[in-house]
């Protein structure tokens, strides 16, 4: 019996695929990071010969061979629900990146390979160290490359580039697709960073041994300084992305900063600004168990501090009183009214740059502090909720910034595109306003003729 | 006919929001307490 055009009660059929590929995102994401800070950690270890990397590296290995089951069936059920819910359009994206689709199956075989036996030599390979480091770089790798084969269709659906889709350099090398691609090599290593941080706080806030307190407590500052340090990247990182989708649909960049979602953004803003002070904040009080003092170092780190929070500040005001719409959320004369000190230029810039050099300069003081080490093991209860919290506010931060993206190729919903001007969200074609124009069904009406 | 609200295709966008934010917390929670049941006893 034939399906038919299905939708899903309730929520709808578009909210059964954000689910799932925001699921799917969350957790692959944090594999695709950590698949590159285990080696590194094992890397360190062989060098450095100290235990604490070695523990760290194999169970972080572990943990993504385990949840690499998680991911995949997200993966795979979200691939279901879009052939099963959106056929039309999935024929459209199989015609326009059949290659692309191909190579990121095979690369899930290979990673898939290279992975569980990255973790299943682990002993065998123990006097071979540097072969089995390897092993792990190769895995991450991979998985980077499947991420930028992704890449190149999640880009291609907002920014469809000017030219056919015969004309494969430029359909792949689409506009947003580098920045995207830089955006997310850097947040892999943020977001698994913050999380690795966050769970070595729960587990030493309950440790009962002083060992397992010493190691979970170098685990959060270990985790906080690839969360933070990747972190602090990404304001230049992300301009370049929201820039480059400025210049290739300015409607989309309208909608999610200046628009009716611009709500979205100053939420990113707000998380940003939690995960910011947060981490600062440790380091003020990391630096107090310093082995050499260095009473100077946070003296000046307490400054950075409070210039944080003063950057913070900047990137919340909201631009006017138009503050969300969607759920009334609006004062005086909502659009008309302008915020002070709410513009973009220079306040937002202020900020943002602000911040990221606030952010470089703490980062070096701690890492010039941490030379000399740090007495494990002594660190206050609220230090580690100060991790936990950047923990949960990069998960909310994730799920932000998705929905962002995903929402900009809505617009003002007439109507609202699954491929950017090209596909609507009934899954119809419009060639008139598409960039690629008629060549994105190249194939596909003949088949039809037939 | 008259259905129930809950049963139209689609509900507000605020609603869905919601729904949509509830349910990836829901199944990321879960598939992480599924991944530390199976790696307890090894």
């Amino acid at each position: 019996m034939p399906i038919e055009d299905l939708d899903v009660p309730i929520i709808g059929k578009n909210v059964v695929i954000a689910i799932l590929v925001q699921s799917h995102i969350l957790i692959a994401t944090f594999i695709l990071g950590s698949s590159l800070i285990a080696p590194t950690a094992e890397y360190l270890g062989m060098v450095t010969k100290q235990a604490k990397y070695e523990r760290f590296a194999r169970n972080l290995a572990r943990l993504i061979v385990l949840l690499f089951a998680s991911g995949s069936v997200l993966a795979i059920t979200f691939v279901l629900a879009l052939v099963t819910l959106f056929p039309v359009f999935f024929s459209y994206l199989q015609n326009i990146f059949f290659w692309v689709f191909l190579v990121e199956a095979f690369m899930f075989l290979a990673v898939i390979i290279i992975l569980y036996a990255w973790y299943n030599t682990w002993d065998k390979l123990a006097y071979r160290k540097s072969l089995h480091v390897v092993f792990g770089f190769v895995a991450g790798g991979i998985g980077l490359f499947q991420m930028t084969m992704i890449d190149a269709v999640a880009s291609y659906m907002l920014t469809p580039s000017e030219a056919p889709v015969t004309d494969v350099a430029r359909t792949y090398l689409n506009p947003t697709f580098v920045p995207l691609n830089m955006h997310r090599f850097v947040g892999n290593f943020s977001y698994a960073g913050f999380l690795t941080a966050g769970w070595a706080a729960y587990r030493y806030l309950n440790a009962k041994q002083e060992d397992d307190r010493e190691y979970y407590d170098w685990m959060g500052h270990w985790g906080l300084l690839w969360g933070f340090g990747f972190l602090i990247m990404q304001p230049i990182i992300g301009y370049g992305y929201l820039k480059s989708i400025r210049e290739s649909a300015p409607d989309s960049f309208n909608t999610i900063m200046l628009g009716e979602k611009a709500w979205l953004f100053n939420l990113v803003m707000v998380e940003l600004a939690i995960m910011g002070i947060a981490s600062t904040a440790y380091f003020v009080h990391k630096l107090r168990f310093a082995i050499k003092p260095v009473e100077t170092l946070r003296k000046l780190s307490v400054g950075a501090l409070g210039f944080t929070a003063l950057f913070t500040v900047l990137n919340i005001i909201p631009a006017n009183a138009n503050l969300i719409p969607q759920i009334g959320l609006v004062f005086g004369q909502g659009e008309a009214t302008k915020l002070p000190l709410g513009s973009m230029y220079p306040w937002k810039y202020i900020g943002l740059i602000g911040l990221m050099l606030v952010g470089f300069f703490v980062v070096a003081l701690y890492l010039r502090a941490s030379t000399s080490g740090f007495r494990w093991g002594q660190a206050s209860r609220w230090s580690q909720f100060a991790l936990m919290t950047c923990a949960v506010t990069v998960i909310l931060t994730m799920i932000t910034m998705g929905y962002t993206r995903e929402t900009a190729r809505r617009v003002d919903n007439q109507p609202g595109h699954l491929i950017y001007n090209c596909i609507t969200l009934d899954q119809e074609f419009t060639p008139e306003t598409c960039p690629a124009g008629k060549s994105l069904t190249r194939g596909l009406e003949q088949g039809m003729d037939k | 006919m008259t259905h129930s609200a809950l049963l139209q295709p689609e509900l507000s966008g605020v609603a869905t929001f919601f729904i949509g934010f509830f349910m990836i917390l829901i199944v990321v929670g879960g598939s992480v307490l599924f991944t530390y049941w199976i790696s307890k006893d090894e």
